[in-house]
């Protein structure tokens, strides 16, 4: 029963990997670009979603805007700033995404200060669901069945629509989609937001979950890489299974092994590369 | 020591499902100049990719000098002799003309390189084959310039070299004069023909004038299979 | 190549520094944080800007460095020297292991993995604190003595690490001069073209992380030795991303550079740190700074200053690509 347990915990945990990695991998597809800021606007997600339930917000309003508000700002970040930097060498789109992180992370502490907090379930989802002598907090529940919705919007998004056409298309090449009378500076724009967008709506939903604290955005990052290496990046399926498999395998460790279940999610990464170097799906 | 220096049999490369190369029969004399002709996308290329190792075989044999080296890695190629140039120059850009062809005659050793308290200067030997190399291509006055700012006929020249250099048995050249001005074509004929009287020669090209006037043998492709 | 980037004025620059910086400092602890920092960046430059591989992970070898030392000389005495020779055998063998993991993808998907796998060591380091001390560290490390007298005094151990520093930024010249430095060039350059002219390219490559690795822990060692605690952030991503910061900020073009990226950082974290503590707020817009306008860092700085003052005609430019 236990590891029923832990399996949905794993599952909704590693549906919010899948965000963090499929806003990873549009912003990469179409850009060719890493975002180092991905975990940043995790972090941002997830503090702009305490900050409003503290003011008096719902959750149920504190979320959507927490997603916009991060959004925005970074669709802002990437008229003003990004879009020069994509023709110099990847390290440099290394350097500027990692400082605009340590940006935002101080930013973060200054705003809302370095001990963190928690955010309460919303309302109607504070109790638990019981089925016989199983016993599950209806918020997890809730966050399984709302990602996994938003899987099949995103899926619709990125395989069946001219945005998602775009941004494969996009990839492919930039001068093409100019010729092709697409405004490419705004497309790129808009979809470096939606990608974050993604990462910020993870961490709103991981809010009430684990609660916020500064650092949140670094481990987020490295699994959203971890699940991106072994998926591939630019492939939905692989960032879902994946993710699944990450979340799955951190949430039984812990019953198994509490001090060591982080641990276990890089030495399976390590297994995967060691035996299958392009990673579950085999694409490069 | 038979007379056939670069052989393959049933030779077959697919990229996924598609069949890059099927059935090549190939039969290289040694010490001749062979081209390869045919239409853009006859799979030309995939055939030195796989003679070099650079794609794997899905399909058949490639034997050097009677010795089968069908699943021998693309650098342990060059050790036994083979070397190319690409129809796309690829050269070290931001190095000088005499580091590239001193890095290609160092490849033909490359353990020594491993070595990190060595230098470069005393391994005399592949200095003296970019020397050698340098006065061959007629180089000497811009051994030491960066190899980026060559001339497009210079840079072609140098491709051809950096193959040279490696003193393969069996040297295969991929469109040699893709590009170049007329007075560079006459060099370059000279060259490959100098080069058949102690190589083998296997070469890609697309001017006929050239093929007829140098090739000993012709191989004509078509859509990944041999025509002739 | 420019004057300032041959071997012996290299080099003498890095003379120059150790005279130097007792001059200008009067904390002797900083002064050698700059010298254990400046190896440690010079070999992270060796895969950067030799080998064209931007590693995330150099905190895992200055950790194991560290720990190695904390091990070594908390609970069994061992002496000084040996430890850093061990030092530096561990983290040239770790370094193997994760540069042949870490090179079986390549771009950005290595760098990515470099990454996980520095969390990786950290989460080792966190879960088995038995060995590591955990979030408290191994505390109570002692710096070395010679010839009996103990090397306590900050301005002593000073002159110990810049032994070793000089030594290190010396072999670090020679491996780039050598024949091997030079092939490893040439794979940044073109990689495809040095396996198609005989090059092992990943072999090159794993044997360039080895000497990192092994100059990262080295480093790691000394500094555990410095500051006498080998703590759990040493093997943090945050040590993995300084060090990576400090190299580009100090230009990937030239080994002196990477001494200039430590001091800098150092020096400017020092100020700044005393007055605001979210200084480093103002650290990430100095990076996005940088890549907009110093991408080849403080050393290209140096070298256009260099020729603005010294030269009387500029440096031959290379001309605009002909497309």
């Amino acid at each position: 029963m236990i590891y029923l347990f832990q399996i949905l915990n794993g599952i909704g945990l590693g549906m919010l990997y899948f965000l963090l990695a499929v806003g990873l991998s549009v912003i990469f597809g179409l850009l060719q670009f890493v975002n180092f800021a991905h975990g940043a606007f995790y972090l941002l997600g997830a503090y702009l979603t305490f900050d409003l339930t503290q003011r008096g917000f719902s959750f149920w309003a504190a979320m959507p805007m927490a997603t916009l508000i991060v959004a925005g700002i970074a669709a802002a970040i990437e008229a003003l700033l990004l879009h020069r930097i994509y023709k110099l060498p990847h390290t440099f789109h290394i350097l500027v995404t990692v400082g605009l992180a340590l940006v935002i992370q101080e930013l973060v502490i200054i705003a809302w200060g370095p001990l963190g907090g928690s955010v309460p379930a919303p309302e109607g989802l504070q109790g638990v669901v019981i089925a016989g002598d199983f016993i599950y907090p209806q918020y997890r529940l809730f966050t399984i069945g709302f990602t996994a919705v938003l899987a099949g919007l995103l899926w619709w998004l990125l395989e069946g629509t001219r945005l998602g056409a775009i941004v494969r298309g996009g990839s492919e090449s930039p001068s093409n989609m100019a010729l092709l009378g697409y405004n490419t500076m705004r497309i790129n724009t808009a979809v470096f937001g939606f990608g974050a967008g993604l990462a910020g709506l993870a961490g709103a939903l991981a809010a009430p979950i684990r609660g916020v604290e500064p650092f949140m955005g670094v481990e987020a990052l490295s699994v959203a890489f971890v699940v991106v290496v072994i998926g591939g990046m630019g492939s939905y399926t692989g960032a879902l299974v994946a993710g699944l498999l990450v979340g799955i395998v951190q949430s039984v460790m812990t019953t198994v092994w509490p001090e060591g279940a982080r641990l276990m999610i890089y030495l399976g990464m390590a297994l995967v590369i060691a035996t299958m170097p392009r990673g579950l799906l085999g694409r490069a | 020591m038979t007379d056939i220096a670069l052989q393959t049999r049933g030779l077959g490369v697919k990229y996924g499902s598609f069949n890059a190369l099927a059935d090549v029969d190939l039969a290289i004399r040694r010490n001749s100049v062979h081209s390869i002709i045919g239409p853009n996308g006859a799979g030309k290329t995939t055939l030195f990719h796989a003679l070099t190792g650079r794609v794997r075989a899905s399909a058949g044999r490639i034997e050097l000098d009677g010795q089968d080296i069908t699943t021998t890695s693309d650098d342990d190629r060059v050790r036994l002799g083979i070397a190319r140039s690409f129809q796309v120059t690829s050269l070290f850009p931001n190095l000088t003309l005499r580091e590239n062809l001193r890095l290609a005659a160092q490849g033909r050793t490359p353990w020594q390189a491993l070595a990190p308290w060595r230098r470069a200067e005393s391994n005399t030997s592949a200095l003296a084959i970019a020397d050698e190399v340098i006065s061959r291509l007629e180089l000497g006055a811009v051994a030491g310039r960066i190899a980026g700012e060559l001339s497009h006929g210079q840079q072609r020249r140098l491709e051809v070299g950096m193959a040279i250099a490696a003193r393969p048995r069996v040297i295969l050249l991929d469109e040699p004069t893709s590009g170049m001005g007329i007075d560079d074509i006459e060099a370059m004929k000279e060259l490959i023909r100098d080069l058949g009287r102690d190589h083998t020669v296997l070469f890609i090209e697309h001017n006929m004038g050239i093929v007829m006037n140098i090739s000993d043998m012709v191989t004509v492709m078509r859509l990944g299979r041999k025509l002739v | 190549m420019h004057p300032l980037d041959k071997p012996a004025v290299q080099f003498g620059l890095a003379v120059l520094t150790v005279a130097v910086l007792p001059l200008f400092l009067t904390s002797g602890i900083l002064a050698t944080e700059i010298l254990i920092f400046a190896m440690v960046v010079a070999a992270c430059n060796l895969l950067l800007g030799y080998t064209g591989l931007l590693s995330f992970g150099q905190g895992i070898f200055f950790g194991v460095g560290t720990y190695a030392a904390g091990i070594c000389l908390t609970r069994w005495q061992v002496p000084v020297p040996l430890v850093l020779a061990g030092s530096a055998i561990l983290g040239a063998a770790i370094a193997t292991l994760v540069g042949w993991l870490s090179i079986r993808r390549q771009g950005v998907y290595f760098v990515m993995l470099t990454l996980a796998f520095s969390q990786l060591f950290y989460f080792m380091a966190y879960t088995f604190s038995g060995i590591t001390g955990g979030d408290n560290g191994l505390l109570g490390v002692p710096r070395p003595s010679l010839g009996g007298a103990e090397l306590n005094a900050p301005w002593s151990y000073y002159t110990y690490v810049a032994v070793c520093f000089l030594a290190i930024f010396a072999i670090l010249v020679m491996v780039t001069q050598s024949t091997f430095g030079r092939t490893l060039i040439a794979i940044r350059e073109n990689e495809g073209r040095a396996a198609a002219i005989g090059f092992p390219t990943r072999l090159f490559k794993i044997e360039a992380f080895a000497i990192s690795g092994a100059v990262t822990a080295f480093g790691g060692a000394l500094h555990a030795m410095l500051i006498g605690v080998a703590p759990l952030s040493n093997i943090e991503h945050h040590t993995s991303e300084l060090i990576l910061i400090m190299t580009i900020i100090g230009g990937s073009s030239s080994l002196f550079g990477s001494v200039l990226g430590a001091g800098f950082y150092l020096l400017l974290a020092d100020a700044l740190s005393a007055v605001w503590p979210r200084w480093l707020l103002l650290l990430g817009l100095v990076l996005v700074a940088v890549a907009l306008f110093l991408q080849r860092g403080l050393w290209g700085l140096v070298e256009r200053l260099y020729d603005a003052v010294l030269r009387r005609e500029p440096s031959p430019t290379k001309p605009a690509e002909e497309h």
